[in-house]
């Protein structure tokens, strides 16, 4: 596999859509490019850090009361 | 009799199934909307609606994926537009924007050892604090966000999110590749704003 190949397929292979043969194919090239782990290493950083920030917030009390509210009249 | 202890079984059901996924919603919910008051409204909406169309919902199917999709098509048809969308983006100027590379470019620039500079650009990315990341996200164009979040957030597949969105695979893909460079870019724009980052230099 060439880094032209891995870096189309970046994205499909953080976001775990590839078959497993295309995942080894990927991680065996991985291993091998310095560049092309250190750029998918970022990428999913990135979207590790999009998940972490984003997860974080509690529903208020207050909503939580007014949908059983709603739900139980 | 009967009839209100149906009604009681239906409400046992339905909080057994979406009460827990509140937190979830409603973090989505507030970064769609971008503010928590419309959050707290969007969400209570989508509630509603699921309960009084309970009776469609399969059961065995995906609880979060329903769900979602009714939040969000609730949020396309009464939240958009209400307040300023950023620009329409130029999308030629940023399908090639990587924000690694440019890094890799100034912390060549600021003469750090060739050795560790590719290395170094996670550290840099780890820099960014929580605020920086949502700000950034939160400029996104909602179309692009609301798919990005489907996948970095609740982790759906690019099929679940077609199908949350009513679109295709494709645009799907399309959506997350244009929300991510679109992401980046403003990160990168932070960075040299703060000076962070000056005359391309660390």
């Amino acid at each position: 596999m060439t880094c032209r190949e891995a870096v189309r397929k970046l994205y499909d292979y953080i976001d775990n859509e590839l078959d497993n043969a295309t995942t080894e194919k990927i991680k065996r090239h991985l291993e091998l490019c310095r560049l092309c782990c250190d750029q998918f290493e970022f990428e999913k950083t990135l979207k590790e850090l999009v998940h972490k920030c984003c997860e974080s917030a509690k529903a208020p009390a207050v909503l939580k009361d007014k949908i059983s509210k709603c739900l139980n009249p | 009799m009967q009839e209100n202890r149906r009604e009681q079984e239906k409400k046992r059901e339905f909080e057994e199934l979406f009460v827990p996924l509140l937190d979830n919603l409603y973090n989505i919910a507030l970064r769609m909307t971008r503010n928590s008051k419309d959050a707290e409204d969007l969400v209570q909406e989508a509630y509603l609606k699921a309960y009084r169309f309970f009776h469609r919902f399969e059961r065995g199917t995906n609880a979060r994926a329903w769900i979602l999709t009714i939040l969000t098509n609730t949020f396309r048809t009464k939240y958009r537009k209400k307040k300023q969308e950023p620009d329409m983006v130029d999308f030629q100027a940023i399908e090639n924007f990587c924000l690694a590379d440019e890094m890799v470019k100034v912390i060549k620039a600021s003469d750090k050892s060739e050795a560790k500079g590719v290395g170094e650009v996670v550290k840099l990315l780890k820099d960014y604090v929580s605020d920086d990341i949502i700000k950034a996200l939160e400029a996104v164009p909602e179309q692009f966000r609301l798919a990005v979040l489907l996948s970095d957030v609740e982790g759906f597949s690019y099929q679940e999110i077609a199908e949350i969105l009513n679109v295709s695979v494709g645009t799907v893909k399309s959506r997350i590749f244009r929300g991510r460079k679109i992401l980046q870019k403003q990160l990168w724009d932070f960075a040299r704003e703060r000076g962070i980052i000056r005359d391309g230099k660390i």
